[in-house]
């Protein structure tokens, strides 16, 4: 029993999944919403593999949207253009889908790498500037590689479909905790020492090229991998998505979530997904409202929504000194009903 | 059994000379101090030995082994280890996961272990925050393990930086103005500290110092810089009385104290 | 030749525009260390200003002529001056302790919410606008090259006021401030410097600065809409990295670079023309990180 309540996060994550496609499934959320949710995951995914660069390592990339273009046009090229895979059987569908996301996600991580290994010598500022312009060439060599295979400025049309909200929640669910595993190790240890320290942490027997190349990698693999699922969710890919305007919108979301924590990550991208959708309504003024709201967060809470704290079900014992348990948060609801309590008996 | 030489140390940038012909012969279990005025490239001898600056001229040999263009994470590998004048803990980290970083070069598993979280994995973490615990209690930091580095006083942060060099194992230890900007207190507190490393651990320590009271207490021998030469070496008694190691400090004709 | 000399014309007054949008950004980078995001959106709000005012207001730039017009320039850059000292005050003042990087973060809201706040106004809106001709324009013969009038007055103009910006830097009290200020800002704090004041100032000149060269760009690509200046602010901030960012001759010299280059470019494969300038921008980066004109940036260990 206690085995059960100690790992007690795995159930509800498949009650999550359950929930949700339940409620797809009587029509209760529309598919509209269903997209949302999968975009969000997917940006989870994005900023997470950011977090891995910017939050740990310290080394501010905005090319973020340069490897996810790289694992979204490798993957769907495969698909489209080279095989068809919608004349497939269902059972080949899924396993070319794992297949062409593994595939996209090392041709990121090589990409990854070789961006990295150059732009790492550079200072803070000038690095970030770096990797901005490798995004953008990334994004002009889609643009001009032949309009047969990956579509240049048409983008590329007829990607089949075969992303859905199962895939979207199980990566994202596998990048969080690769994020974790990453984080809670002499790696990630590593990479936090490089952020906080370099010099120090060089003479303290830490190879920094190694392991600002290791943390390029992985955030490369996994925005890789994020990008296959965008691809096969929205089925039409353009270069102009993947400009150094996404890849802002995604150190926004990290920052606004709280940077260097895993779960501030994922809250940031979630919230950050979902608000412009909830302030629909709002029509035009909608993005003028996001952008002041994006203010406030930043202005009034630079720590981020979730102020560098971790869910405690992440158990890490590395860098979540601030953990949040799910009984922080019943303590701190009754401690408002206790307020109100006692209020009420000092008015008598 | 020598831990550091240097031969003939030299060091210039441009038209300055920062060093000059360091030599230095550390043994296995000695306990080294460096002194001089300030400019006198004490730092810089530092970070020549640890790999920072590339010498212009001269070798060294940390335990025999020849360290010619090394990098700094060479020479921590190698058993060099070090602290700074200006604090430079890992701010955004626990006291605990500051010496747990010192661990980073001696860790048994790969990439995969940690990802796929292996019984290897786990044994390895268990052992690290073993010895990481066992080091802070033994200086008397395991109540702070949770604390966040810069969260601790300033000569606690100090000793953490020593406790997290020591984390290393290193074989030659170095101490970078331990007792800056600290009470006559205090710094009883870090002589007390160094004893302790050196005598019941036989750590070999090189240190930087401007506390006299601090190096003539604990040092056996001293090396006296200026201007980037090397002035005088030997026990505390005969630099004390080195008249040029008088002038160098209070100043004036060496010759007029003899 | 006569075709190159044609471009480089093109490439030149492009440059100048690039040339005072860098300044901007290597100003503002010189004084809070922070690249401003949001600098292009003062170009837009320049364009649509001057729009306003000219056609609106005075209705038709035909009732007004070129002297008026240059008036109206300098009156509403200014307005967008002002407008940029207060945006300075309220979204990068507070969080100027925290890292560079926050300030990027505020900034990028700062684009969202101006420029979706222009295309949410309905007088303003989404739709493009014709910006109106300002001066009347015909064809100067320089031997075989046939230029437009309108584009040397804007490359001469642009050249003035680059003159009169480096009068004030180098031979004002303020432009001394500022220079204090870049370098160290504690120390100039400490030497009775007013911080706040100099900042402000910065960003005044600025704003200004990329304000006016929003109607030099209207008058040679006539169409404003509020998305108008992110690949120009884009192309001006490698401008300002490549020439070396804080130091405002190497923004010029990067400006007149990067419009050259892009222009050049442009007529012999346009599609790789953004990507071609952020290759430069990239090479420049790995060879010579501190730009043409800058000076390497040290730590001490």
């Amino acid at each position: 029993m206690s085995l059960i309540k100690r790992n007690i996060e795995y159930p509800i994550f498949v009650l999550i999944f359950l929930v949700f496609t339940l409620l797809n499934r009587f029509g209760v959320l529309n598919d509209y919403v269903m997209q949302v949710v999968q975009l969000a995951c997917i940006y989870i995914i994005m900023t997470e593999s950011l977090n891995i660069l910017n939050g740990m390592t310290g080394l501010s990339s905005l090319g973020q949207a340069g490897f996810m273009s790289v694992g979204a046009y490798v993957s769907a090229m495969i698909t489209t253009t080279f095989i068809n895979v919608n004349a497939m059987n269902p059972v080949m569908q899924v396993v070319m889908f794992i297949v062409v996301t593994l595939i996209g996600a090392i041709v990121a991580c090589v990409v990854g790498v070789l961006i990295g290994m150059p732009a790492m010598r550079l200072r803070g500022d000038y690095l970030a500037i770096v990797t901005l312009g490798f995004c953008e060439v990334i994004r002009t060599i889609w643009r001009v590689v032949p309009a047969r295979i990956a579509g240049a400025a048409f983008g590329l049309t007829g990607i089949p479909k075969l992303a859905n909200f199962f895939w979207c929640y199980l990566f994202m669910l596998l990048a969080i905790y690769a994020c974790r595993n990453f984080m809670d190790s002499s790696y990630g240890r590593a990479c936090l020492a490089i952020r906080d320290n370099e010099i120090a942490a060089d003479t303290m027997g830490i190879n920094c090229f190694k392991h600002k190349t290791i943390a390029f990698a992985t955030s490369a693999f996994i925005a890789g991998i994020a990008g296959s699922l965008y691809a096969h969710l929205l089925v039409y890919i353009h270069p102009d998505v993947f400009s150094y305007a996404k890849s802002s919108d995604f150190l926004v979301y990290l920052y606004a979530g709280g940077v260097g924590s895993i779960s501030g990550a994922m809250l940031g991208a979630l919230a950050l997904t979902v608000l412009p959708e909830i302030l629909r309504f709002l029509g035009n003024w909608r993005l003028v409202i996001y952008g002041m709201l994006l203010l406030i967060i930043i202005l009034f809470r630079p720590t981020g929504m979730f102020g560098g704290r971790e869910f405690a079900f992440l158990k890490l014992k590395t860098g979540g000194i601030k953990t949040f348990h799910f009984s922080t948060f019943t303590h701190w609801v009754k401690g408002l009903f206790r307020r109100k309590e006692k209020e009420a008996a000092t008015a008598k | 059994m020598s831990i550091l030489t240097t031969n003939h140390l030299t060091i210039r940038f441009g038209g300055l000379v920062a060093v000059e012909d360091f030599n230095i012969d550390i043994e296995k279990g000695e306990l080294w101090a460096i002194i001089g005025p300030n400019g006198a490239g004490k730092t810089t001898v530092y970070n020549m030995i640890t790999g920072i600056y590339p010498p212009t001229e001269g070798e060294i040999f940390v335990d025999g082994e020849n360290m010619a263009g090394k990098k700094p994470f060479e020479f921590a590998r190698a058993g060099v280890s070090r602290t700074f004048q200006n604090i430079r803990l890992f701010g955004g980290s626990s006291v605990l996961d500051n010496v747990k970083m010192a661990h980073t070069m001696d860790c048994g598993y790969n990439y995969w272990d940690m990802m796929l979280r292996t019984k290897k994995y786990r044994s390895e973490e268990d052992r690290i925050t073993e010895e990481s615990m066992a080091l802070l209690d033994l200086f008397g930091l395991a109540d702070k393990k949770d604390y966040f580095a810069t969260q601790l006083p300033y000569g606690e942060q100090r000793k953490l930086e020593i406790v997290r060099a020591l984390a290393t194992r290193p074989k030659l230890l170095l101490l970078d103005e331990p007792a800056a900007g600290m009470s006559p207190g205090e710094i009883d507190d870090v002589m007390a500290l160094i004893h302790r490393i050196h005598d019941e651990m036989g750590q070999t320590i090189l240190m930087i110092e401007h506390h006299m009271k601090l190096v003539m207490g604990i040092a056996q021998k001293i090396k006296v810089l200026e201007f980037g030469r090397t002035i005088s070496e030997g026990t505390p008694e005969y630099v004390q009385n080195d008249p040029l190691v008088i002038a160098a400090y209070l100043g004036g004709d060496p010759d007029a104290h003899a | 030749m006569a075709n190159f000399l044609q471009l480089l014309v093109y490439g030149f007054q492009l440059g100048s525009i690039y040339a005072l949008l860098a300044i901007g950004y290597s100003m503002v980078f010189g004084i809070i260390k922070m690249i401003n995001m949001a600098h292009c959106d003062f170009l837009m709000m320049g364009c649509y200003i001057v729009y306003f005012l000219v056609t609106v207001v005075f209705g038709g730039a035909e009732l007004i002529g070129p002297a008026v017009a240059l008036l109206i320039i300098l009156l509403g850059s200014s307005a967008i001056g002002m407008v940029g000292v207060g945006i300075e005050r309220v979204a990068y003042r507070p969080l100027r302790k925290r890292p560079t990087i926050m300030c990027m973060i505020s900034a990028i809201g700062v684009s969202i919410f101006t420029q979706n706040l222009f295309r949410a106004l309905p007088f303003i809106g989404p739709t493009p606008r014709y910006f109106p001709v300002l001066i009347e324009d015909f064809t100067v013969n320089v031997g075989p090259v046939g230029i437009s009038f309108t584009r040397i007055i804007t490359i001469i103009l642009a050249i003035i006021i680059m003159l009169i910006l480096w009068y004030v830097i180098e031979n004002t009290k303020i432009g001394m401030q500022m220079r204090a200020v870049s370098n160290d800002k504690d120390a100039a704090s400490l030497m009775g410097v007013n911080i706040n004041r100099v900042i402000s100032a910065t960003f005044f000149i600025g704003a200004f600065l990329a304000a006016v060269s929003g109607t030099f760009y209207a008058t040679a690509y006539p169409v404003v809409q509020p998305t108008m200046a992110v690949a120009l602010g884009n192309k001006a901030f490698i401008a300002a990295v490549v020439g070396g960012i804080g130091d405002i001759r190497g923004a010029v010299l990067g400006g007149f670079v990067i419009g050259i280059t892009e222009i050049l470019i442009t007529s012999v494969w346009s599609a790789i023309a953004y990507g071609f300038c952020f290759l430069v921008l990239i090479i420049i980066l790995l060879f010579k990180p501190e730009g043409l004109l800058g000076k390497p940036m040290t730590e001490k260990v």
